[in-house]
């Protein structure tokens, strides 16, 4: 029995489709749900954490009425959770929401360019580089510090996570807490038979 | 009676389009393929080249290009590298999608499915995560990192859960940077209820160390086919003879290593789950097919056999064969200061001469710990000769190279 050359052609056709894959690329928010589920926190969670942070703090009666604009400086965010995480994108994301949205009642400071900063000072002071203006720096009225932490369970092929994002502004003299509020997400995740 | 004559024109495009095919599927396989020429004689950043070029093609190997481009990168030293492409893999081991075809897999070859790696291989992607992260003096990523490595473990056997003690004994390290003595402590006991000879598994002398250097020896367990009609994967010791190794600092004698998790028992000890037993079914109903196909006389033995041969119950032997076969630690205390560090292999108590490494002008720092990690290879990092340009020396065999009279 032959085969007419015209009968392999939808199976070439499919044999080309196989090896080049199903490829889909595509522009998604920010804010969209992860294709790959998992049970660790995602872009979403940062963007919901950053914002629920921010309506916070602005709402604080200190800031809210304050007669000059308090200065706030990072502290370092502490990584309890099962998950690496980059800490600093979490305080970036409050910072540039607090500053889009406060329209200047909160100054922050940029305490991670210090060396910088110094240096132009002391080159602007022995005349090296020329000085529009001298100013002092600023010291931090408050301090915006955190932590992240979780609680993991699994058994078999189910896992859950949940995770507790914690952030507090804290008085810079007194040491007392003016504010503090937490992001809390809880993920379960079943793995296919496939995947052991 | 005869077949029509054909169409020469309408044929010709035909080879041309299988050729196209074959080209498509040939690009990617030689480059993983001269990636890893590179990677076993040590030109990792030639590897990283190559592996490169396959990191973001999205099919059902994506998680093993990322792995194996993180190998070079880590190896050649490009931490930033080798943590972008270790993060891209963990996302998807660590994730719950590839449903498609993880449900094909279960009707079709088992390597139809998204590769995810083992419960080992996925606990040491986050365990060379931590150790970067470690290297940073990030301990707090760290600890999150090797947390990871512990909870790709749990899904292994009942009673392998928490044995996968490197990860264990990082914790310790990590707690003990970050000031918490009581975690140490226990991530400690942890380690030495899977290790209890390693000596260095003991919290109270690691208190004061600032040096700890991570050794890999030898090669990824191998997985092979196994059960019926090859349905199921099996793991057997990777081609290595290295079985120990000690390490000197400026001519002084560092520590000799310990083992502080073995690959093979891990892969072995991962346990058979849901899968495996859809798998053996797959491969008994195929050898039955056989059989009666071998007893049946009559004209559905070719419809049998033929059913047979397309039944589809092939195990899925993907793995990340970069991998070494044990880890190894050494840790002690050292003055800050430039040292010259000199690694010997043993196999069988023997010192393997062309596997001695040499590395001068390595830093150890005064304000934290000093984190090396290094790989067992012939003719690395030594400044030997290779025996085939060797004017004294002719082998014919690998074996032959092992057992050479060595000065």
């Amino acid at each position: 029995m032959s085969v007419k050359p015209k009968a392999l052609i939808p199976v070439v056709i499919m044999a080309v489709a196989m090896v080049c894959g199903c490829v889909d690329y595509g522009r998604v928010a920010v804010d969209s749900e992860d294709p790959f589920h998992g049970s660790t926190l995602d872009s979403k969670d940062l963007l919901s954490t950053a914002e629920k942070m921010a309506r916070g703090i602005v709402r604080i009666p200190q800031i809210a009425t304050a007669d000059k604009p308090p200065t706030v400086a990072f502290a370092r965010v502490t990584n309890r959770s099962s998950q690496p995480l980059d800490t600093d994108l979490y305080l970036e994301e409050i910072r540039t929401r607090l500053i889009k949205h406060t329209g200047g009642k909160l100054i922050f400071l940029d305490r991670a360019r210090s060396e910088e900063v110094l240096r132009e000072r002391e080159l602007k002071r022995t005349g090296e580089v020329t000085a529009s203006s001298k100013k002092a720096v600023l010291g931090a009225d408050y301090f915006l510090t955190g932590s992240i932490r979780s609680v993991d369970k699994g058994s078999g092929r189910v896992r859950s996570t949940a995770t507790f994002c914690r952030f507090r502004l804290t008085d810079a003299e007194t040491m007392q807490i003016m504010w503090e509020d937490s992001y809390q997400v809880k993920k379960i995740g079943k793995q296919g038979v496939w995947d052991r | 009676m005869d077949s029509p004559r054909r169409n020469p024109r309408k044929c010709s495009a035909l080879p041309a389009v299988l050729l196209l095919c074959l080209a498509a599927v040939g690009c990617g396989s030689s480059a993983r393929h001269f990636g890893r020429q590179a990677f076993r004689r040590h030109d990792y950043e030639t590897a990283q080249m190559f592996f490169e070029k396959n990191k973001d093609k999205a099919d059902r190997n994506f998680v093993l290009y990322n792995l194996e481009w993180a190998s070079a990168a880590f190896e050649g030293g490009d931490y930033l590298t080798a943590r972008r492409a270790l993060e891209t893999a963990a996302e998807v081991m660590r994730g719950y999608g590839g449903s498609t075809e993880g449900i094909i897999s279960l009707i079709a070859n088992e390597s139809a499915k998204m590769f995810k790696g083992d419960p080992f291989e996925r606990a040491m992607a986050n365990f060379y995560d931590g150790l970067i992260y470690y290297r940073w003096g990030d301990y707090g990523n760290a600890r999150a990192a090797f947390h990871q490595a512990l909870m790709a473990d749990a899904s292994s056997a009942e009673d392998h859960r928490e044995d996968f003690a490197v990860a264990q004994f990082m914790i310790g390290k990590c707690y003990q940077k970050l000031g918490e003595p009581d975690n140490a402590r226990i991530s400690f006991e942890k380690a030495r209820k899977a290790y209890p000879d390693n000596p260095y598994f003991s919290g109270k002398a690691l208190r004061d160390h600032n040096v700890l250097i991570i050794l890999q020896l030898g090669k990824a367990p191998k997985k092979i086919a196994a059960g019926p009609a090859g349905s199921l994967d099996d793991r057997v010791r990777g081609n290595y003879r290295e079985t120990r190794a000690k390490v000197y600092a400026n001519r002084k004698l560092l520590g000799a290593s310990s083992c502080a998790v073995d690959l093979l028992h891990q892969a072995k000890t991962s346990g058979r789950t849901a899968k495996d037993t859809i798998q053996a079914a797959k491969g008994v109903a195929k050898t039955g097919l056989f059989a009666a196909a071998a007893a049946t006389q009559d004209d559905t033995s070719a419809g049998l056999l033929l059913a047979a041969l397309l039944m589809p119950a092939q195990a899925d032997l993907r793995q990340w064969d970069l991998l070494p076969g044990e880890i190894h630690v050494v840790s002690a205390k050292l003055p800050p200061g430039s040292y010259t560090f000199k690694v010997e292999f043993f196999a069988d108590g023997k010192r393997m001469n062309d596997f001695r490494q040499v590395w001068h002008y390595v830093p150890v720092e005064e304000d934290r710990d000093t984190l090396l990690v290094f790989r067992s290879g012939r003719n690395k990092a030594n400044g030997h000769m290779p025996p085939r340009q060797n004017p004294v020396f002719r082998a014919e065999n690998d074996e032959d190279l092992a057992s050479a009279p060595q000065n």
